[in-house]
């Protein structure tokens, strides 16, 4: 199952990551437009509804971004 | 299919994402037709978006919201595997075509992205039990080996050695 890659596969997959690296260069210049607050939190609650409950019993995990990030939205309305 | 943070919440991850990714394969000699017909529906971003998907393989597209849904145009194999092995998910009542989770961490491991690595650790973390080892093993490993970059296979493994 380690058999090397073709050159040319292995050329390709280079190619590919570079490929995702101009878009994601293109993506922090074009960052994704901002979202009324209503919106954003009906999303929260669309994601939420995917999960299973068991983990939607699960506390964040205050060590990710997107989590400090919510949070510190969050607080505003406290 | 259905890719990136929406196909990890769809996994039972909780990821917050600002778009809709979706990984497409199309033959090259019908990528310009597929590019006409979706910029058909919803706005491109890109002024020039045939150049654009040339040299990123992906198109953004805006619709209702306004949401950002990137379309990836898949180009190497693994991603037309991918693409092949999807599985149908129930999302909000409807059926949608979903990246398995060993192709998820596949795509992932590659990306130098912090965010991404993230989600492979979620992913093992939660799908330790039932993940495919014998599909991913060796193809992490592969890669690792045939781009030079043992971080690949470090991260894969240390995401495999978290509690």
């Amino acid at each position: 199952m380690e058999r090397a890659l073709a050159p040319s596969l292995k050329e390709a997959i280079e190619e590919r990551l570079r490929q995702f690296e101009a878009y994601n260069r293109w993506e922090q210049e074009n960052p994704v437009g901002s979202r009324a607050p209503a919106e954003l939190v009906a999303d929260v609650g669309s994601l939420f509804d995917w999960l299973s409950p068991q983990t939607q019993l699960e506390e964040p995990d205050p060590n990710k971004e997107g989590v400090r990030k919510m949070q510190d939205m969050l607080s505003v309305l406290k | 299919m259905l890719t990136g943070g929406l196909a990890v919440t769809a996994f039972d991850v909780a990821r917050s994402t600002l778009d809709v990714d979706i990984t497409i394969w199309v033959d090259p000699d019908q990528q310009s037709s597929v590019i006409d017909l979706l910029t058909r529906y919803l706005p491109a971003m890109p002024a020039n978006p045939h150049e654009f998907v040339e040299s990123t393989r992906v198109l953004p597209l805006t619709a209702e919201g306004p949401v950002r849904v990137e379309i990836i145009f898949g180009r190497v194999p693994a991603e037309r595997d991918a693409v092949e092995r999807a599985v149908l998910r129930e999302i909000a009542g409807r059926p949608v075509r979903v990246a398995t989770v060993e192709d998820l961490i596949l795509m992932k491991v590659l990306s130098s992205r912090p965010k991404d690595a993230e989600d492979v650790r979620q992913l093992v973390r939660r799908h330790r039990s039932a993940l495919d080892r014998e599909y991913l093993d060796p193809r992490v490993r592969s890669l690792s080996l045939e781009l030079d970059m043992p971080e690949i296979w470090e991260s894969y493994s240390d995401a495999l050695m978290r509690p």
